[in-house]
C-alpha cells in the first residue's frame, strides 16, 4: 500500500487529485460487518480508474457516498476540494439498475436529463448532437428507450449521464448484461471521452478484461482496498507466470482438482484456474512446472494437447488475490433424492421456429436438437432473440410457427408434469425482493414438492454454494446482484429438474463465483441434465458441448466449440503494443471493423491468410502512428474472437438493429 | 396424523399460501391499507353521514298553556335530539329568534289544542324549522313526527280516539320549513313508500304565518299517513329503537368497505407479480393457475374476515350497533361476498399493466358500486330506472345481508334469496376471472 502510494504520488506529482477519499467508512444499521472499512484513495483529474471486487465488496455503497446520494457513516470524501452533495452538477452517475424511462424516447429521456440538471437550450442542442452522434444514436432518436437493446440502453443512460457536461462520471457495472461487442465499444466510447473531454471515470465491472483498459484500478474486498495500481503493476506483483494447459473438456474439472491437491505438483502450483476450456496454472518456475504438470497428468491418463507460458491476466490475478483472501470455501455435495436415471435422447427440440410480433420477425426458423446430458450454449448480442427463443421452448411464449419439443411431450408443454421437470431461471427475475432468502428458498421448494425432509439439505446446499451460510434471514432485494444470481441459480436446481433454462445466470457474478457455477452445471450435465444456457462471457461458452450463435433472430452458426471456431474464415494474430486504444482505433480504420478487438490488454486481429505479407504491413501502421509494438503471435480463435467478427459482420449488414 | 400434517404443510398450495402471506406481512403500506382506512372510514362515514343531531334547540309558543299542551311539550323533554331553550308568548318573537338562528325549531301549540284533544278531534300544532340547514330541517322534522307517532299511540293506548297530527308550514326570509315525515323508516329492508309521499316541501318566500291554509286537506292526508305510519314504524322503531342512523350506514359502510378493499387489494397483489416480472418464474412451476390465484386470494379472505370484525367491533363500541344474527352465518355469507371483490380485482389485474393502471381502474369501478348498492343512501328514493340497475349490484345484496342479520336479527330463512343471488355472483365473476387471468399469462 506504501509502495504503491508513492509511486501514485510520481505519476501525478502534477496534478492534484479530483476525488480525494480518507478513512472512508459506511455501515448499514441492519448488518453487523461494515459495507466500507476504511477507504483512502485519490483519483486524479483524466483517469479512467477501476473498482473491481468481488460481490458484496462494497462498491456500489462507495459509489452512493461519492455521488453525494448517500452519507457516509464516518469519514471524508472530497469531489474537486468540496462535498460531494455539493458538486452534483459536476458528476454523472450511471447506477447499476436502467436509469431510463422506458416508455419515452431516447430524445425525451436525454432532454429530461437536461432539464433536471437545467442545461439550456443551446447547451442541450449542440451536447446531444455531439453524443448521440459519438454513440452511434443519432439515427434512433425517437426509439423508446424500452426497445432499445441493452446495449444501445446502456449508451443511452451514459449519454444522459454526459448531458450537463460532467467533470467525473461514476458508472456501476455499466456493461453488465451487455454483449461482448457492444461491451467493447462502450469503452472505447469511455477511452475517447477520457483522452479528448479530459473527463475522469470512475467505473465498477465485473468483467475483468474490461478492468485492464483502466489507467488504474483498486481492489476492494470486504469494504477495504487491498490493492491499488496500474492494471501492468497489478499483474506483475502476483510475480508469476501463467501456464495454459489445454485439456480435452470433460476432463477438466478432474485435472484441476488433482493439480490443486496433488503432492507433486502442490509446491511449484500457486493456483490453478480454470478459464474457458483451458487451466491457466499460474507459477513462479514456468518450465520447470510445465513438465511436472505434464507428468503427473499423464498418471492420472488425462491427455495434455498443448502448455503454453504467458503474462498472468488481470483476472488470474484477481481470481489468485481472492482466494489468498477468503480461503477456498466448501461447497458441499448436491443433496440428490432420487438418483438421477440417465435419459437418453432429445430434452429439448425445436423446428422452424418463428416469432413474429406485430411486424418485427424476432425469431426465425430456428432448429434445435439438445439431448440429455448436454450443455448448450445459446449465444447473440442483445436483442438477437435469445431471451424470446427460450421462454418459446420452455413453454411461456407460444411460437407463431413450428415445433417445440420438451422432456419428450409436444404439444402440452404447460403440463404439470412436464414442468416438474424443468427448472428456469430467468435473466433477472428468479427471486421476490421482498423475501428473506430463506423463504424464497422455502417456497421454491414447496412450489416443486420437494419432500419437507429433505428441504434442511437443499437450503442448506444453496446458501452454501452462494456462500450465505447464516445469512438466511437477510431480505432478498438487499442482496448485492451477483449473490443474487447465485441464489436463484440454486433455487432453479433445487428440485432436481431434468431440463434446465439459464438466462445469463453469470451476469454479474465475481470471477471466482463464476468458475463454481460452471462446475456445477458440468456436474449436473455429466449426471444426465439437459442444460440450455446463456451468457455473455464468452469464455464460459467454451465449456459448453455445443453452442448456437443467434444474430438479428437467427441461428447462424451451431456446433461444438471448436467446429464453430474451424468455420471462422482468416488468421487470428494477437499484438502487444502501447497505447493500445490509440493502435484499436487506427487499425479500425486501416483494416475493417470486425477484424480489430481489443482484449484485455492486447489487441486481437483477424488477418486473411497467409499472414506473412499482411503481419508487416500492420507493424508499418503501428510504428508510423507512434505505437510502441512489444509483441506479436498467431493464436487459435475464442470464441469471444468468433463472437465479435460474427457480429460485427452481421451489424454491418444492418442487421443488428430489429426494425420496427 | 403427523402424516397429514406433512402432507398439508409439504404441499404445493401451502408453500404458495405461505409465499403470499409473507409478501403481505412484509408489505406494511398494503397491511396498513387493508387496516387502518377501514376503521377510519367506518368512524368517519358513520359520524359523517350520521344526520342524528343532538341538542337542537326548540323554542315553543304555547298558546294553549294547558296541562295537556305541556304534557305534550314533555315529549320534547324525552330525547337528546331537543333541547327546549326558550318559552315564547307570541310567535313572531320566536320566528324572529328562528330568523336569527338562535333557534332550530319552533313549535307553536295553537289555543284550541287542548280542547280537540278533550274531544279527540284532530289537534294541529305548527312545527317551523330553519332550514337553511336542510339536512338538520330534515332529519328534526322526521324526529318531531316520530315523537309526536309515539305521543299518538300513547294517546290511542290511553283512549283510542284521540290523535294528534303535527302541521308545519314554511315561514319567511332566509329560513323555510320543511316538513318531512318519517324518513328514517327506511332501514327497514322493506320498502316504505311514506318515505316519499309523507315528505313534503315547501319553500315561499312570501310572507305567511299560520298556513293552515293547506292543513285541513294534508290533515286528513296526514292523518291516514299517520295510521299507516304507526303500523310500519312500530316495525321500524323495533329495529332501530333510538333512530340511530348509524346503525343503517354502519351495515351498509362494512359493504363498502369489503368491496373496494377487496378488489383494488387483489388487483394490486396480482399486478405487483406481473409488474416485478416473477409471474414467468412463477408460472414455470408445476403450480396451476387455480393454485396461484388461490394462494393469492386466501391472505386476503382471512384480512378481509379480520376487517369485517374491526368493522363490527367498531360498530359495536362506537356506535352503540348491536348484532342480533347469527356471527357466523354472517361471516360465512361475507367470505362468499369476498370473492366477488375479489374476482372483481383479479378481473382488473388481468387489463391492467401496472399497479397504478390498477388502481385507476378500480377506481372506475367501486363507486358505482357503491352508489348503486343502497349502503349510504336508500334505494327506495333512487329513479325507478336506477332502481332497477341496483339489482344488478352484488353489493346490493350484500347489504341487505348485513342489515338483516346484524340488525334484524333475521337468518337464511329469510334471506336465502340474496345468499343465492350472491353465490351465483361469485361463481360467474370467478370463473369469468380466472379464466382472463389465465388467456393474459401465456
Amino acid at each position: 500500500m506504501t509502495q504503491s502510494l508513492s509511486v501514485k504520488e510520481k505519476t501525478h506529482r502534477l496534478k492534484a487529485a479530483i476525488i480525494c477519499i480518507r478513512d472512508l467508512r459506511h455501515q448499514y444499521s441492519k448488518q453487523a460487518q461494515a459495507a466500507v472499512a476504511g477507504i483512502n484513495l485519490d483519483i486524479y483529474p483524466g483517469e479512467i480508474f477501476g473498482l473491481i471486487g468481488p460481490d458484496g465488496a462494497g462498491k456500489t455503497t462507495t459509489f452512493q457516498i461519492l455521488s453525494g446520494v448517500m452519507p457516509q457513516t464516518s469519514g471524508t470524501v472530497e469531489v474537486m476540494e468540496s462535498n460531494p452533495r455539493d458538486m452534483r452538477l459536476q458528476m454523472g452517475y450511471l447506477t447499476q439498475r436502467f436509469s431510463l424511462y422506458l416508455d419515452m424516447s431516447i430524445w425525451e429521456n436525454l432532454r429530461y436529463a437536461a432539464g433536471l440538471r437545467e442545461v439550456d437550450e443551446a447547451d442541450f442542442k449542440t451536447r446531444s448532437n455531439h453524443f448521440l452522434g459519438l454513440l452511434d444514436l443519432a439515427r434512433f432518436k425517437d426509439r423508446l428507450a424500452g426497445r432499445l437493446s441493452g446495449g444501445m440502453k446502456q449508451k443511452l443512460a451514459l449519454c444522459c449521464t454526459l448531458i450537463h457536461n460532467p467533470r467525473i462520471v461514476l458508472l456501476d457495472e455499466p456493461t453488465t448484461g451487455v454483449d461482448p461487442v457492444s461491451r467493447r465499444e462502450f469503452w472505447d466510447i469511455l477511452a475517447q471521452l477520457a483522452s479528448t473531454e479530459g473527463i475522469t471515470t470512475v467505473v465498477a465491472t465485473p468483467y475483468l478484461d474490461e478492468a485492464e483498459r483502466c489507467s488504474r484500478i483498486a481492489l476492494m474486498y470486504e469494504g477495504k482496498i487491498q490493492q491499488c495500481d496500474t492494471p501492468a503493476k497489478v499483474k506483475a506483483s502476483l510475480g508469476l507466470q501463467r501456464l495454459e494447459v489445454y485439456l480435452s473438456i470433460d476432463q477438466l474439472d478432474r485435472a484441476e482438482d488433482m493439480l490443486k491437491h496433488n503432492a507433486e505438483v502442490r509446491e511449484s502450483v500457486s493456483d490453478v484456474q480454470r478459464f474457458g476450456a483451458r487451466l491457466d496454472v499460474l507459477t513462479a518456475k514456468p518450465k520447470q512446472t510445465a513438465n511436472d504438470i505434464r507428468r503427473s497428468l499423464e498418471q492420472q491418463q488425462i491427455q495434455v494437447r498443448n502448455i503454453v507460458t504467458d503474462t498472468p491476466t488481470l483476472e488470474n490475478t484477481f481470481v489468485a488475490r481472492l482466494r489468498e483472501l477468503k480461503g477456498e470455501s466448501s461447497v458441499g455435495s448436491y443433496p440428490r433424492i432420487s438418483r438421477q436415471e440417465k435419459s437418453s435422447g432429445t430434452a429439448i427440440g425445436a423446428q422452424n421456429l418463428n416469432k413474429v410480433f406485430g411486424n418485427f420477425h424476432a425469431v426465425k426458423d430456428i432448429n434445435l436438437n439438445i439431448k440429455y446430458g448436454e450443455v448448450f450454449g445459446l449465444l447473440g448480442a442483445n436483442g438477437a432473440g435469445k431471451t424470446t427463443t427460450i421462454k418459446m421452448l420452455c413453454g411461456l411464449l407460444p411460437a407463431s410457427s413450428g415445433q417445440v419439443m420438451l422432456a419428450g411431450e409436444t404439444g402440452q408443454l404447460r403440463s404439470q408434469q412436464v414442468r416438474q421437470k424443468l427448472g428456469y431461471m430467468s435473466q433477472k427475475f428468479t427471486l421476490y425482493d421482498d423475501l428473506t432468502i430463506d423463504q424464497n428458498l422455502e417456497f421454491y421448494c414447496g412450489v416443486y414438492g420437494v419432500p419437507r425432509r429433505y428441504r434442511t439439505a437443499k437450503k442448506k446446499w444453496v446458501l452454501q454454494m452462494s456462500d450465505l451460510v447464516g445469512q438466511g434471514d437477510r431480505l432478498t432485494g438487499n442482496l448485492p446482484g451477483g449473490w443474487k444470481q447465485r441464489v436463484a441459480f440454486g433455487a432453479s436446481v433445487m428440485h432436481e429438474p431434468k431440463i434446465v433454462f439459464l438466462d445469463e445466470p453469470t451476469s454479474g457474478v465475481d470471477p471466482l463465483a463464476r468458475r463454481q457455477f460452471w462446475r456445477w452445471i458440468n456436474q449436473f450435465a455429466r449426471e444426465g441434465m439437459a442444460i440450455l444456457v446463456t451468457t455473455h462471457y464468452l469464455e464460459e461458452a467454451e465449456q459448453c458441448h455445443r453452442l448456437g450463435f443467434m444474430v438479428a433472430g437467427e441461428l447462424v452458426a451451431q456446433g461444438t466449440p471448436q467446429q464453430v471456431k474451424d468455420e471462422q474464415p482468416g488468421q487470428l494474430v494477437e499484438w502487444e503494443c502501447d497505447p493500445l486504444q490509440q493502435a484499436a482505433n487506427l487499425l479500425k480504420q486501416k483494416l475493417e471493423r470486425w477484424r480489430v478487438s481489443i482484449f484485455g490488454s492486447r489487441l486481437h486481429t483477424i488477418l486473411d491468410k497467409p499472414v506473412d505479407r499482411q503481419i508487416p504491413q500492420v507493424e508499418n501502421w503501428l510504428q508510423a502512428d507512434g505505437i510502441r509494438l512489444q509483441s506479436h503471435r498467431e493464436i487459435g480463435f475464442s470464441l469471444e474472437d468468433v463472437f465479435i467478427s460474427v457480429v460485427e459482420q452481421a451489424r454491418q449488414r444492418g442487421l443488428e438493429v430489429p426494425v420496427d | 396424523m403427523i402424516n397429514f400434517l406433512d402432507t398439508i404443510l409439504g404441499s404445493r398450495f401451502w408453500a404458495l399460501f405461505q409465499k403470499e402471506f409473507a409478501q403481505i406481512l412484509r408489505n406494511r403500506q398494503l397491511l396498513v391499507q387493508l387496516l387502518v382506512p377501514p376503521t377510519v372510514f367506518l368512524i368517519l362515514f358513520g359520524m359523517a353521514l350520521d344526520p342524528n343531531i343532538k341538542n337542537l334547540k326548540v323554542g315553543i309558543t304555547d298558546y294553549s298553556n294547558s296541562r295537556i299542551s305541556r304534557d305534550f311539550i314533555e315529549i320534547f323533554y324525552q330525547t337528546d335530539a331537543f333541547v327546549v331553550s326558550r318559552y315564547y308568548a307570541k310567535q313572531q318573537e320566536m320566528t324572529a329568534d328562528l330568523a336569527k338562528g338562535k333557534l332550530n325549531v319552533g313549535i307553536t301549540i295553537p289555543p284550541e289544542f287542548s280542547r280537540d284533544i278533550a274531544r279527540r278531534r284532530t289537534a294541529q300544532v305548527q312545527a317551523l324549522f330553519d332550514a337553511v340547514d336542510a339536512n338538520t330541517a330534515t332529519t328534526a322534522s322526521s324526529y318531531i313526527s316520530r315523537l309526536v307517532e309515539d305521543y299518538n299511540q300513547r294517546q290511542s293506548e290511553k283512549n283510542s280516539f284521540s290523535q294528534l297530527y303535527s302541521s308545519s308550514s314554511s315561514t319567511t326570509g332566509n329560513f323555510s320549513s320543511t316538513s318531512n315525515l318519517s324518513n328514517q323508516t327506511s332501514d327497514s329492508t322493506t320498502d316504505d313508500p311514506s318515505a316519499q309521499t309523507g315528505s313534503s316541501t315547501s319553500n315561499s318566500s312570501t310572507q305567511q304565518n299560520n298556513s293552515n291554509f293547506s292543513t285541513s286537506g294534508s290533515s286528513i292526508n296526514l292523518s291516514q299517513l299517520s295510521q299507516r305510519n304507526q303500523v310500519e314504524l312500530a316495525t321500524s322503531v323495533f329495529y332501530n329503537p333510538g333512530l340511530d342512523s348509524a346503525w343503517f350506514i354502519v351495515p351498509g359502510t362494512i359493504g363498502i368497505l369489503l368491496t373496494t378493499i377487496g378488489s383494488q387489494a387483489a388487483g394490486s397483489l396480482l399486478v405487483r407479480e406481473k409488474e416485478a416480472g416473477t409471474i414467468e418464474q412463477l408460472v414455470m412451476t408445476p403450480a396451476s393457475t387455480t393454485e396461484i390465484l388461490l394462494a393469492k386470494i386466501s391472505p386476503l379472505l382471512i384480512l378481509l374476515t379480520f376487517d369485517m370484525l374491526v368493522a363490527l367491533a367498531v360498530g359495536r363500541l362506537v356506535f352503540g350497533m348491536p348484532f342480533r344474527g347469527n356471527l357466523f352465518a354472517l361471516l360465512v355469507i361475507a367470505i362468499l361476498y369476498f370473492w366477488v371483490g375479489i374476482s372483481i380485482g383479479i378481473l382488473i389485474a388481468s387489463y391492467a399493466k401496472s399497479e397504478q393502471q390498477s388502481q385507476l381502474m378500480a377506481f372506475f369501478v367501486n363507486p358505482p358500486l357503491v352508489l348503486l348498492s343502497g349502503a349510504t343512501y336508500p334505494i327506495s328514493s333512487m329513479s325507478t330506472f336506477v332502481q332497477w340497475l341496483t339489482y344488478l349490484n352484488p353489493l346490493r345484496y350484500f347489504v341487505e345481508v348485513c342489515r338483516g342479520i346484524i340488525l334484524k336479527g333475521v337468518g337464511l330463512e329469510v334471506l336465502w334469496s340474496q345468499v343465492l343471488i350472491l353465490m351465483g355472483f361469485a361463481t360467474v365473476l370467478m370463473s369469468l376471472s380466472i379464466r382472463q387471468f389465465r388467456r393474459q399469462l401465456t
